[in-house]
């Protein structure tokens, strides 16, 4: 074919499938996020409260890590990032987090703690669709004994 | 008898000893009869290869075969002055197939339909920092669970 022989073909097939597979974020689109304000409490839910239980699975894996009997969500935000996409994300009035597809392989999350920058997180945007989570938590400095969380993922499609 | 006497009378016999020298050698090829052996050993020797060498001609006349020579050496010194040839696509392969190994390589290490596992490396895109002073970091990570927890303690 084209008068090229068995070896050379091989090469310049490869060389041709590279350049369509090598990087998932080939054909990747925009970065689909969801994000939760969990409270951790081994106190039942207030009376007067709506909060609904935290999704089962990811309960389970927060467990591996946590202690807390209840597990409620506090907040629920979405956002959808097209590469170089920032979105802020106001959780609660205290917790804020920026959301960025810095290049459509690598996530930010910034952490913004009562309007201070608190931490930052960089994660795979390939792991986040893979279904791996970003939880960001810390002790309740206003309730002692429970804790906070923000879990981050990917929504199944 | 040492080597020394003994190159002298070779080059006695082939007529190379220098002037000065050729009395004593030769007085000595006379007297002394382990330089007697070795003279008479040499000339025959000498004699043998004179007369009994196998005349072998060559398929083409001396100049011929020499003027050969020095054609390849000519067209030698004229590759390595550099007229180079243009890139040919062979020269283009040999560029490229050591490349194109490695990218075969990469699609499959790094195409999911083969199916690698490649939570480790994922993970290890993974950064954290606090730009704050009264605020530690402390990371979970469960390769399990498919999670990185992130805990911020407050000072």
């Amino acid at each position: 074919m084209l008068g090229l022989s068995l070896p050379a073909l091989i090469v310049l097939a490869s060389w041709f499938a590279a350049a369509l597979l090598g990087t998932p974020q080939a054909w990747a689109g925009d970065l689909n996020l969801n994000a939760v304000l969990v409270w951790g409490t081994d106190e039942a839910k207030p009376r007067d409260a709506d909060y609904k239980e935290l999704d089962p699975k990811i309960r389970k894996k927060l467990g591996r890590f946590s202690r807390w009997r209840n597990y409620f969500v506090i907040k629920e935000e979405k956002a959808s990032l097209a590469r170089g996409a920032m979105k802020k994300l106001k959780m609660s009035a205290k917790c804020e987090l920026e959301l960025k597809n810095i290049d459509d392989a690598t996530l930010e999350i910034k952490l913004f703690g009562e309007g201070r920058w608190t931490a930052t997180l960089k994660k795979s945007a390939e792991a986040m669709r893979k279904g791996e989570l970003a939880v960001l938590g810390g002790d309740d400095k206003d309730k002692y004994n429970d804790a906070w969380f923000v879990v981050i993922s990917v929504p199944a499609p | 008898m040492n080597p020394e006497t003994q190159l002298k009378l070779q080059a006695w016999l082939d007529g190379e000893l220098p002037p000065d020298e050729v009395p004593a050698v030769a007085r000595l090829a006379e007297t002394d009869r382990d330089a007697a052996a070795l003279v008479a050993e040499l000339r025959h020797t000498m004699a043998a290869l004179a007369n009994n060498e196998l005349e072998r001609p060559l398929p083409e006349s001396r100049e011929f075969f020499w003027s050969k020579v020095e054609r390849g050496i000519l067209a030698g010194e004229r590759l390595a002055t550099g007229r180079s040839r243009p890139l040919g696509l062979s020269s283009w392969l040999r560029f490229l197939a050591p490349a194109g190994i490695v990218a075969a390589l990469a699609i499959v290490l790094f195409t999911p339909i083969f199916g690698v596992h490649r939570g480790a490396n994922l993970a290890a895109l993974e950064e954290i920092e606090s730009p704050l002073a009264d605020v530690s970091l402390t990371t979970f990570r469960s390769e399990s669970e498919q999670m990185t927890v992130v805990w911020v303690n407050l000072h």
